[in-house]
């Protein structure tokens, strides 16, 4: 735990605003298209050893449910990746509010449709946050797993990112019982420019 | 006097930052970082203008906004959020709200609500 990147408490409340205001426009996208309000949660910041990744889900999120895991690789100074989780019953309930009848509801339509939100999720918070640190990034093409237990979570995370700042907020449809969690992925590198980018925010205030 | 309520430290430096730039440096704030707080600073010292998150713990805008206007049925509240579902900016102002600024506030759409207001 020692190499980890550890944030600050104003680097970290700096993170969470920024964070705040590119999710809350994220959010509204998905709202005007579903035609639904969507509720806000404060955005979580966490420093992690990656190898703690599935612990750190298991205390999240409900370790038993079936989940849909899509994850989109961003490139540039903030390298990293967007993962966002949604449960099954919440990924169905997402695919109606998209006017599918009940026979068309099936696998495919359901990944196509959590791909396109994440792909709209990514895009408006770290393409938003990129612009509020000043640097600019891209993406590439979202993937998505199905698994049935946070278990079966893609071990690979733990390879790829020894060490991880997570950004973690809510998707939260209430009425509709619809929950995902986005997270962001950092690597050490962008960790180090993102604190950096941070504490000139801070400076500059 | 003016009061800035957020949990965010960051975002009520900037608010205070672009109040000072467009009301005056002299201008006194006092700030609250949850609802909770503003309620009841909002109570003593009843402030001109009070500028309103809404997506905070202990007690959210929402409700700070409204038990503010039960308090006080002139109260003005601007609300600065990043939350810009047209449904939470009309809660807001069924509430009571008068104004609603998007994060982040810059010197710009501040002047822009405040003049609109006529507040200043």
């Amino acid at each position: 735990m020692k190499n980890l990147i550890e944030l600050n408490k104003d680097e970290k409340d700096c993170l969470q605003e920024l964070m705040n205001i590119s999710y809350g426009a994220a959010t509204a996208a998905i709202s005007e298209i579903i035609g639904k309000f969507a509720t806000l949660s404060i955005p979580n910041i966490d420093t992690i050893s990656s190898k703690d990744l599935v612990s750190y889900l298991n205390k999240k999120l409900l370790s038993k449910n079936k989940y849909y895991v899509a994850n989109q690789l961003i490139n540039g100074y903030l390298a990293g990746e967007n993962i966002f989780i949604i449960d099954e019953i919440s990924s169905i309930n997402l695919a109606r509010e998209f006017d599918l009848e009940e026979d068309e509801i099936d696998e495919n339509e359901i990944k196509d449709i959590i791909l396109e939100i994440t792909n709209i999720l990514s895009s408006a918070t770290s393409g938003k946050l990129a612009s509020l640190v000043d640097t600019s990034i891209s993406f590439s093409a979202p993937h998505i797993t199905k698994i049935n237990s946070i278990d079966e979570f893609d071990k690979r995370f733990e390879g790829e990112y020894s060490h991880v700042i997570i950004i973690s907020t809510k998707l939260n449809f209430k009425e509709q019982n619809i929950k995902g969690e986005l997270m962001i992925l950092t690597k050490k590198e962008s960790s180090i420019f993102l604190k950096k980018a941070l504490d000139n925010a801070l400076e500059n205030l | 006097m003016y009061l800035v309520v957020d949990d965010s430290k960051m975002a009520r430096k900037m608010a205070v930052k672009n109040l000072k730039l467009v009301v005056g440096e002299n201008v006194q704030i006092r700030e609250a970082q949850d609802g909770l707080e503003a309620v009841n600073n909002y109570k003593e010292n009843k402030p001109a203008i009070c500028f309103m998150d809404l997506t905070m713990p202990i007690m959210d805008g929402f409700e700070a906004i409204k038990q503010i206007c039960t308090f006080d049925r002139n109260a003005k509240i601007i609300v600065i959020s990043a939350d810009i579902q047209e449904l939470s900016m009309q809660k807001a102002k069924n509430n009571g709200a008068i104004g609603f600024i998007k994060k982040p506030i810059n010197q710009n759409n501040l002047k822009s609500m405040l003049s609109t207001l006529g507040l200043i």
